[in-house]
């Protein structure tokens, strides 16, 4: 048996059906990988050891007498720590968590256990899931394993530096504004935020209620299916079973993101998506250009919203502890206090014209392909160049119009951190991108054994 | 927005005690909201959720 932590979600699977690996042997090889790196990347804000090798012993007993609840049963989970595991605390990154320990399960850790997976303990969020790396938190950063020094990309750091480390084969992030997919992009894993309200929120912190998505992350395509097809429940899971083919699909690529909005975009993103549209086309699908309102449109109306709704959760916080919040979650959150009934009815009408822009689209395509992120990761301590960052991507338009989209590698940039794409589909349509998700996928991993 | 406007603003959210604290964070708020609302479209134009009729609803100039 090779290196089991370096393993996918749905190898494991098979190992364990098979009897070659245990999820005994899994757990303890996954922990003794942790124990050697996390001191420096700060991906574990609770390891919970004792529970995931009792899980552990119970998945092993039970695939091994011949009950195997499914592809997750033994599979180990990390968890972004602003969702509840009961027994654990949900710190949020925040000050003001001191203490706290979650009774229950959140709904989604329900269906995951249900499933057979394993929780292996809470990973890294920046605060509130809003705020960026803060180096004075409760909790330090989380680093980016394929470059400690670059940003590893948030709110979601945890998870997607996990999965880059090889300390868990899936992970769950939530996404309000980016947060799945940003880290996706910066560590070289994928990431799906699904269509909004179809993975439940129950025991999870809000940020921004009419924004915030649960999603799951690997670094497969196959295994975030997987993942998500044990959070999204049964009918889901029966609507999202792939056969492969893209043969016929019309993908709509959106150039415009690229190479209209975004002043000087790294070189390599335009590279990357013009070889995946043709990656694509090879595969059977017929790619059409579209353009779609501009990224300034999209991200006004969305940060409108994030900020009204994060300050009306946080306002009693902001106004009696404000010394509580890290400065950048504090300075995100009090924008919300200067924005008026006026300019938020504005930015629901603009979201609702937005919308329906991106199903016209769909009218004409089945798919969209769109950039992610617009450059590599900055430093971790360069704050000039996370602020210059923090708009300079296309993920905010699917969050303000609730379409899933999926963040998947694409190409790298010259120092040899990922580029990213996006696959957006109609609501509710994640089989869909996440088949031309495997495509694309399979025909770069092809190409580099070539 | 004008000193006048954030004064007032601060004082409707209650956050006095926020802005002796955090007198940059308060100020940056206030430029970034209206830096959103100046993007917004604060327009007349069709309202998506009442079938493209007009929005603000025009007020009877008969004064009915």
């Amino acid at each position: 048996m090779s290196d089991p932590t370096a393993l996918s979600a749905s190898e494991l699977a098979a190992a364990f059906a098979a009897r070659a690996l245990s999820p005994v042997e899994l757990a303890k090889a996954l922990l003794a990988r942790i124990d050697l790196a996390d001191g420096e990347l700060h991906v574990f804000v609770t390891l919970d050891r004792e529970g995931a090798l009792r899980a552990a012993r119970d998945a092993e007993g039970e695939i091994f007498a011949g009950r195997r609840r499914g592809p997750l049963h033994g599979v180990p989970v990390g968890v972004k720590d602003i969702i509840d595991v009961a027994g654990l605390p949900t710190g949020c990154n925040s000050r003001l968590r001191h203490g706290h320990l979650a009774r229950t399960d959140a709904d989604v850790v329900a269906r995951l256990r249900a499933a057979g997976a394993i929780i292996l303990g809470k990973v890294a969020t920046h605060e509130w899931a809003l705020g960026g790396p803060d180096f004075e938190g409760p909790a330090p950063p989380a680093r980016n394993p394929l470059d400690p020094s670059r940003h590893p990309g948030g709110s979601s750091s945890g998870s997607g530096a996990g999965l880059a480390a090889g300390f868990f084969p899936l992970a769950l992030g939530t996404d309000t504004g980016g947060s799945i997919r940003h880290p996706a992009a910066a560590c070289g894993v994928v990431g799906l935020k699904p269509s909004f309200g179809l993975v439940p929120r129950g025991g999870v912190v809000p940020l921004a209620p009419s924004l915030d998505t649960i999603g799951p992350m690997a670094r497969t395509v196959q295994d975030v299916s997987l993942l998500f097809d044990a959070i999204a429940g049964p009918r889901q899971a029966m609507a999202s079973g792939r056969d492969g083919s893209i043969a016929g699909l019309r993908i709509g690529f959106v150039r415009s993101f690229h190479e209209r909005d975004i002043p000087d975009p790294d070189p390599a993103v335009r590279a990357a998506l013009e070889r995946a549209a043709t990656t694509l086309e090879e595969a059977g699908a017929r790619v059409v250009p579209v353009d779609l309102p501009s990224l300034s449109d999209f991200a006004a109306a969305n940060r409108a919203i994030l900020t009204a709704e994060a300050f009306a959760i946080h306002a009693s916080g902001l106004r009696t502890c404000p010394e509580a919040y890290g400065a950048l979650s504090r300075r995100r959150m009090l924008v919300g206090a200067f924005l008026t009934a006026e300019d938020l009815l504005a930015a629901h009408r603009r979201r609702r014209e937005l919308t329906a822009a991106v199903d016209a689209a769909f009218e004409e395509v089945d798919i969209l392909l769109t950039a992610n992120n617009m450059d590599p990761p900055c430093r971790m301590d360069d704050e000039a160049a996370m602020a210059r960052n923090y708009g300079r991507q296309a993920r905010t338009p699917f969050n303000l119009t609730g379409h899933p989209a999926l963040a998947l590698p694409c190409g790298l940039f010259v120092d040899g951190l990922s580029v990213s794409a996006q696959l957006v589909g109609p609501f509710g349509k994640e089989e869909r991108v996440l088949r031309a998700g495997a495509a694309l996928e399979g025909s770069r991993q092809a190409g580099r054994r070539a | 927005m004008s000193p006048e406007d954030i004064d007032a603003l601060v004082r409707l959210a209650g956050l006095e005690r926020t802005r002796e604290k955090f007198p940059e964070d308060v100020a940056d708020a206030a430029a970034v909201a209206s830096a959103i609302r100046a993007a917004l479209p604060h327009r007349p134009g069709p309202d998506p959720d009442r079938d493209g009729e007009p929005w603000p609803p025009p007020f009877a100039e008969d004064g009915a």
